[in-house]
């Protein structure tokens, strides 16, 4: 068991390109800290760099509390999980599990008690004798998985395992990947690109982007209060809707204008002080999709601060619908209630929730606050 | 329907006659060869069938002539093809995955370097290495038949292109899992280029029996390392050709290599054709 502790560190190659800069991350002791962020962002990168299969450029990495810059792989104590699964296609599951204790000299005793522990644990004990090629998809992640934890690494690391999967299925070994971490209690460091998996299994969530981390925060944190315009639209499905408004101040409150031309949405502002700065400029709004109410769903009767706008399209999911909508410059996706269907071309006014509103700095896309 | 089933019987009729026809003209220099090894001495190139009494009397007096020490050449080809092909399969090897797997400076320049020399003729290499080996000390030698074709640019090549399609990941794995840099390449790089290393193998097993020209340049008359191609030359002596011994003693030289072939005939293929398609 231990804690991973990232200081300034990053990974140059070549050329100058950046894999990672300047990354600070504390990795608790028996946490789940998921990378998250699209491709390119250096979040397998950094995951790599914590691994020791790629060699740190600046900074300083510990494993516990050790520094391990300069120790090999084989020497970090650590276990990782491909998403190619990188299981070793000449090896029956049985030797592919021992791989990794025969090497490191385990009696033959304590690899056979470890090996059939492990494949209780992941329900693969009648698959120990076959090849990976004659396994199923689903199967090969399992004994990846198992490849890691036969070992009782300090450190778990995931890069990406279950992209490989049907949708279905991905939701099944999300699950036991949480309930495997749950009963093992191992640090576990997971990369994904996909947000819902980083919301549903962090303990812990790194933003990243361009190689550099944009916030690091518990998953709701991460989604109410997102500190960048980056972080408010990667996390959520549907993504964040943003409509460029300009600040006036009117009368003591503020109107948010839509930019170019649109419509005109008050805002109180004792609720918003912070916006003083930014009368007379343009600035990001932020609403999430489930934040926006239309006056007849909601039965808001008399609404005075609404947003006209059309349908385009809808989504209906069942027990939720994306209706996708337009004001005059702006698209804006809002979810509602399965049951409450529409029409393209139908005329709805918005009413926005004022307290889940989000701006955001045009120049700096961080948070206004 | 019947002209439809009629015509295909027929098609796969012609295709099955042309690929006899096809077989029978391939087979036929071996099939040649033994029925002339089964003949009376003289009778070689006459069309009869006066057969030798007994039946293998060449065959028996190839492998126990006193003078013509034919078990001897059939062993030193069997040493200097065998780790001839086993050294080159080896280097290949270990070659194959630096080149394939590592980068240091200049690797593609140098790689392609390599490759080049193979549009040089291999009879251009003959005189300086002729010169090399004979300062060495290494005429009359196995070490001087050997070592010179040990290094095989074109099996590096295959070797590289194959393992250049082993996923990097699982290299990853093994790292993780706790392999140095040479346990990596026996437990993992080795069996998964296996039927790549058996074709190299093969094929420089073939080259090395068969070579007659540098084994015969790096060993003098009376060298006791003669190998088989040098050995049945002698069998051409200046005014006459003991044909029927001759073609004996060839049946008995392509022993090793049919065996071979049908042995590891899967991994031949496979290896023949590895990455082109992909699994």
């Amino acid at each position: 068991m231990a804690e991973v502790v990232l200081n300034n560190v990053s990974k140059i190659y070549p050329g100058g390109v950046i894999g990672c800069k300047d990354i600070n991350l504390h990795i608790k002791d028996k946490e789940f800290c998921v990378l998250v962020g699209p491709s390119g962002c250096g979040k397998s990168t950094t995951l790599r760099v914590i691994a020791g299969l790629e060699e740190i450029t600046s900074g300083e990495l510990k494993i516990g509390d050790t520094v391990v810059n300069n120790i090999p792989a084989k020497d970090r104590d650590i276990a990782m999980v491909f998403q190619n699964y990188a299981l070793y296609p000449h090896m029956k599951v049985r030797e592919n599990l021992a791989f990794g204790l025969k090497l490191r000299k385990y009696p033959p005793a304590e690899i056979e008690k470890r090996i059939q522990e492990t494949a209780k644990i992941l329900e693969i004990d009648h698959l120990l004798d076959r090849r990976p090629k004659a396994l199923s998809g689903g199967q090969r992640q399992r004994v990846a998985l198992g490849r890691a934890i036969v070992r009782k690494p300090k450190v778990f690391l995931f890069d990406e395992p279950l992209s490989n999967l049907d949708a279905k299925l991905r939701v099944q070994m999300r699950v036991e990947i949480k309930k495997l971490h749950a009963r093992l209690q191992i640090t576990s460091i997971y990369v994904t690109h996909d947000q819902v998996e980083a919301m549903t299994m962090g303990d812990k969530i790194v933003v990243m982007k361009d190689g550099f981390i944009q916030q690091i925060d518990d998953p709701i944190k991460i989604y109410e209060k997102p500190l960048t315009k980056f972080v408010a639209g990667f996390i959520g499905s549907p993504a964040m809707n943003f409509i460029s408004v300009k600040i006036t101040s009117r009368n003591g409150n503020f109107e948010a204008s839509e930019v170019p031309s649109g419509f005109v949405y008050m805002l109180k502002s004792e609720d918003f002080p912070f916006l003083r700065d930014y009368d007379g400029k343009e600035v990001v709004m932020g609403i999430r999709p489930e934040d926006i109410k239309d006056t007849i769903f909601a039965n808001i009767k008399d609404a005075e601060n609404t947003v006209p706008a059309v349908v385009e399209a809808e989504e209906p999911m069942g027990s939720e619908n994306y209706i996708h909508l337009t004001t005059q410059s702006s698209a804006i996706t809002m979810k509602t209630a399965g049951s409450n269907r529409v029409k393209m071309g139908d005329r709805l006014n918005l009413v926005f929730d004022r307290n889940k509103l989000h701006f955001f700095d045009r120049e700096t896309d961080r948070k206004i606050e | 329907m019947d002209v439809v089933i009629f015509r295909r019987k027929l098609r796969n009729g012609l295709i099955f006659f042309a690929l006899v026809v096809g077989a029978v003209f391939m087979l036929f220099p071996f099939l040649w060869m033994l029925f002339v090894s089964l003949k009376k001495t003289g009778h070689g190139f006459l069309l009869d069938f006066a057969f030798a009494k007994p039946f293998f009397a060449n065959f028996k007096a190839v492998w126990n002539n006193p003078s013509f020490p034919f078990s001897r050449f059939f062993l030193n080809s069997l040493i200097v093809a065998t780790s001839g092909a086993f050294l080159t399969a080896l280097f290949c090897s270990m070659g194959g995955y630096v080149f394939a797997k590592k980068d240091f400076y200049l690797k593609e320049l140098v790689f392609w370097m390599m490759l080049a020399t193979l549009m040089v003729p291999g009879m251009m290499y003959m005189v300086p290495q002729f010169a090399i080996v004979t300062k060495l000390g290494w005429i009359n030698t196995y070490k001087g038949m050997i070592i010179p074709h040990v290094a095989n640019v074109f099996g590096l090549f295959l070797l590289r292109q194959h393992m250049e399609t082993i996923p990097n990941s699982l290299l990853d794995s093994a790292k993780i899992d706790g392999a140095s840099e040479w346990q990596i390449f026996r437990t993992i790089i080795v069996p998964l280029s296996l039927p790549v290393i058996t074709t190299v193998f093969l094929l420089t097993f073939l080259f090395q029996w068969t070579n007659f020209l540098w084994q015969l340049v790096v060993n003098t008359p009376d060298s006791a390392k003669l190998t088989l191609p040098v050995g049945l030359a002698l069998f051409k002596g200046q005014y006459s050709t003991e044909w029927t011994k001759l073609m004996a003693a060839s049946a008995f030289s392509i022993i090793p290599i049919a065996v071979l072939f049908i042995a590891a005939q899967r991994f031949f293929i496979e290896g023949l054709t590895a990455g082109a398609v992909k699994e």
